[in-house]
């Protein structure tokens, strides 16, 4: 089966994408192993190599004798072409071993516009892509990651998900599975439902009312939970952290070292999804961070770590940390990274003094243009962090410095949307007094995407002909040649607003858009947006109904059965904070805002939780 | 500073690593040995690392030869086991010797390298009927292939073919062995000469390819 692989591996691009050998890969016997998982990445070699949670997995997988863990990505379309037309099904790099032979696939989803290929997969691997008729001699099919905080959409294709952190549960359902193959699925798939985190939605029914919103989400019997609660892993500190991650021969998105020094994030920023589902905030010591980036540096050869997490600078010792790395890893020339960091001045300093090792660009992301819709989303920059951010900046030596922003944010009006441009010259006007010469100020706008379990669940998105119009309005209220604005394409934001506040009937355009083709909808080149209409004509799915509709705050939403530990009536509550304009102060700097987290913490457990909320109650 | 010349091994499992993956792969061994490599300064400093000859993807070779530039002296045996202990598999390096001081670099000489061709023939090819074709290709005045990358040109290699030293044909099989002027500024690629003898002969496929050396004209 695989002799033609070496003919159709010189035909295709980055033939290295296919062929494993990497440094650090684990390639284990399958007769000395009892049960093999296949991680699956639902895109290209180089992004899935970059993301952390797959990393993690197959590190805490590896380490078990008696499991096989191997990567398997999306192939690129010519590849799969290839693979087509020479009958050879979708393998793992490990071992050349066809997915179908696997006990367990996983996916990681962390974009909704990866469905598509994630079913295209499983048609690559041989699988029918209904779960339903997939027999008990297919692999379990499960899935991960942050996308499965609204499961539905996707619900007919996978056997379980896993909502929240793998670490821990990923071992449970291993031995499940090797304890209770040979039982058959539908008694696997009884078990897992009942696992702390794990989602099986064929033993959940879904019923609508008239006009066409959810009903309700029940079990189909009483032994399966009515509500899917969010697996946490309390303790991060001992969490397994990859020790020798695998090094790609080909550049990846992410060529370095990924120290996570913390997850979860306070800033409670209304728009953003991973801001509610990674939390609480738990920090690594720093201890435990140079004793991992000392066994990193060892086992990789990368010249770079990345402090990784959601907002770095918000670690209660970045500084020390930092300093720290420096002296350890200067003299090697490793340097350090800051992938995030906070507007304000101090933090951009801090960004300079990491720049002694190796230069990189500064990024910053104020998000929105005017202080009222910055209060609306509760980011909490004023323009004056943003301006003394920047002429630090500058002061510092950057020439260019690249600016995040929204448009389509829930109550904007066009005088936010001019806000970004006028907020972009003002940058531009610091940069030219403070060096003397004309910098480069880089601003990035994309679209917001209503996301649930955010207080903006609720919220209308806007439909492409408005996001154009607000990208028109901010693109021409720009009269200085200093500042360079990119725009995100509107039609792929709505498509994904579509997936990701989907119900269960939006399968049906997902399994119809693959079918017509789609398959890496995230990649501007494949991208085809008249399939996705057609799907959804032909499923009976209206997109606007998903995108466009604002909900009444007491409609029960498609993912209402599953608790990420932040509660309903917090997002109402934070929801009309936004409306008023009220912002929400960071629980760790201020109170506890009463997220409903805490419902979630274990009890009686001695372990240092650092939510302060949850030290106070 | 102290220079070492080392020879490096591509394999066949890792044949298909581009030539600038190659480098970075290299670079990320050199690191794991803790090699004390001298470093480029500016704003990313970079080793002092040059390799000779780009090798294309999907070639394997047993003569990949690299310069470093070291910040200290470190025995060349030890050079050896320590970066040979950090390589992926596929990846070996065959010998380390320390260049003088003062010596040029003598990457830069390297003009021609050496390829042994095999490919998948007509089975009732034989070594006279591909012997008289490559005796025929190699009189002609020029030899025009066509090479598709961003765009599609021809180009005459007949310059750069220095020679076709050994034909073995038997079962289905053709092993040319096969001289090529090299580098930058133009120079013939086993894959055209392959190309070429297709035109004379057809039914010829690319089965591997393999550097033999790399030496000086």
């Amino acid at each position: 089966m695989f002799e033609r692989l070496n003919d159709i591996l010189p035909r295709v691009t980055k033939p290295a994408r296919y062929t494993g050998g990497e440094y650090n890969a684990v390639v284990k016997d399958h007769a000395t192993v009892a049960v093999k998982f296949a991680l699956a990445f639902p895109d290209t070699y180089e992004i899935g190599m970059s993301n952390l949670g797959v990393r993690i997995l197959y590190h805490t997988l590896n380490c078990r004798p008696d499991t096989a863990a191997e990567r398997v990505f999306a192939p690129w379309t010519d590849m799969e072409d290839q693979m087509r037309r020479n009958d050879i099904p979708l393998f793992t790099l490990e071992t050349r071993t066809p997915l179908r032979e696997f006990d367990i696939i996983g996916f990681s989803l962390g974009y909704e516009l990866a469905y598509t290929a994630m079913l295209n997969m499983l048609d690559l691997a041989g699988l029918p892509v209904r779960a339903s008729e997939r027999g008990d001699d297919a692999p379990l099919v499960i899935a991960g990651g942050c996308c499965t905080v609204n499961p539905e959409p996707i619900a007919e294709f996978i056997d379980a998900f896993v909502v929240g952190e793998g670490e821990d549960i990923v071992h449970e359902i291993v031995d499940l599975v090797k304890a209770h193959k040979s039982e058959g699925k539908s008694e696997l798939l009884k078990r897992l439902a009942l696992l702390h985190g794990v989602y099986v939605p064929s033993l959940y029914e879904v019923s609508y009312n008239d006009d066409g919103t959810v009903r309700e989400v029940v079990p189909k019997d009483d032994s399966v939970p009515k509500v899917v609660t969010r697996r946490i892993v309390w303790d991060l500190e001992n969490a397994p952290f990859p020790e020798r991650p695998v090094i790609p021969f080909i550049e990846t998105v992410h060529d370095r070292i990924a120290l996570e020094i913390m997850r979860g994030c306070s800033r409670g920023c209304r728009f953003c999804q991973a801001g509610t589902v990674y939390r609480p905030v738990r920090e690594r010591s720093r201890e435990k961070l140079m004793e991992t980036a000392k066994t990193q540096v060892e086992s990789t050869g990368y010249d770079e770590i990345a402090l990784t997490s959601l907002s770095a600078t918000d670690y209660r010792e970045i500084r020390d940390l930092v300093s720290e790395i420096i002296e350890t890893y200067g003299p090697e020339k490793i340097g350090v990274s800051l992938p995030s960091i906070r507007v304000d001045a101090p933090c951009v300093e801090l960004a300079h003094e990491i720049q002694k090792v190796r230069k990189s660009g500064l990024t910053l992301a104020p998000e929105a243009g005017t202080q009222r819709m910055r209060d609306v989303i509760n980011k909490n920059v004023t323009e004056e962090d943003l301006f003394s951010a920047v002429e630090e900046a500058f002061k510092c030596g950057w020439q260019t410095i690249k600016l995040y922003f929204m448009i389509g944010l829930p109550t904007e009006t066009d005088e936010d949307v001019r806000g970004i441009s006028k907020l972009a010259m003002k940058v531009a006007q610091i940069g030219r007094r403070v060096m003397g010469r004309k910098p480069t100020v880089n601003v990035s706008i994309s679209n917001f995407v209503p996301k649930p379990h955010t207080p903006f669940q609720w919220s209308a998105q806007d439909t492409i002909e408005e996001l154009e119009r607000k990208a028109t309005l901010a693109r021409y209220a720009i009269t200085d040649r200093a500042v360079k604005l990119s725009w995100h394409e509107a039609r792929t934001s709505v498509l994904e607003g579509v997936l990701a506040r989907g119900d269960r009937r939006v399968g049906e355009a997902v399994y119809l858009a693959w079918k017509k083709g789609c398959r890496f909808d995230a990649w501007h080149e494949h991208f085809n947006f008249d399939a996705w209409l057609a799907a959804f004509e032909e499923s009976g799915v209206d997109p606007a109904f998903y995108a466009h509709r604002a909900r009444s705050i007491d409609e029960v939403l498609p993912w209402d059965h599953i608790d990420c530990g932040v509660t309903k009536r917090f997002l109402m509550a934070e929801n009309e904070r936004a409306q008023r304009g009220e912002v929400t102060q960071d629980c760790r700097l201020d109170r506890c805002s009463g997220c409903g987290l805490t419902r979630l913490m274990p009890r009686g457990e001695d372990i240092d939780v650092p939510c302060p909320a949850g030290a106070a109650s | 500073m102290f220079r070492v010349l080392l020879r490096l091994r591509k394999g066949e499992q890792v044949k298909y690593i581009a030539h600038l993956d190659l480098m970075r792969t290299f670079e990320h061994a050199l690191r794991r040995a803790r090699i004390p490599v001298a470093y480029s300064e500016g704003f990313n400093p970079r080793p002092k690392m040059h390799f000779a000859g780009a090798i294309g993807v999907g070639v394997t070779s047993d003569d990949e030869r690299i310069v470093l530039d070291l910040a200290e002296r470190a025995p060349v045996k030890e050079i050896m086991d320590r970066l040979n202990g950090s390589l992926p598999a596929g990846l070996e390096v065959l010998d380390v010797e320390e260049l003088p001081e003062g010596v040029k670099s003598p990457l830069s000489r390297l003009n021609a390298s050496e390829y042994r061709i095999t490919l998948r023939c007509p089975a009732r090819c034989d070594e006279q009927t591909v012997r008289a074709k490559v005796d025929e290709l190699l009189a002609a005045p020029e030899v025009r292939v066509v090479r598709k990358r961003d765009e599609t040109k021809e180009v005459d290699i007949r310059p750069n073919i220095l020679g076709v030293d050994a034909i073995e044909c038997s079962g289905g099989k053709l092993v040319l062995t096969a001289r090529f002027r090299s580098g930058s500024s133009g120079g013939a690629r086993p894959q055209d000469l392959a190309q070429a003898l297709n035109d004379r002969l057809p039914g010829l496929d690319v089965e591997g390819i393999h550097r033999v050396r790399q030496f000086e004209v």
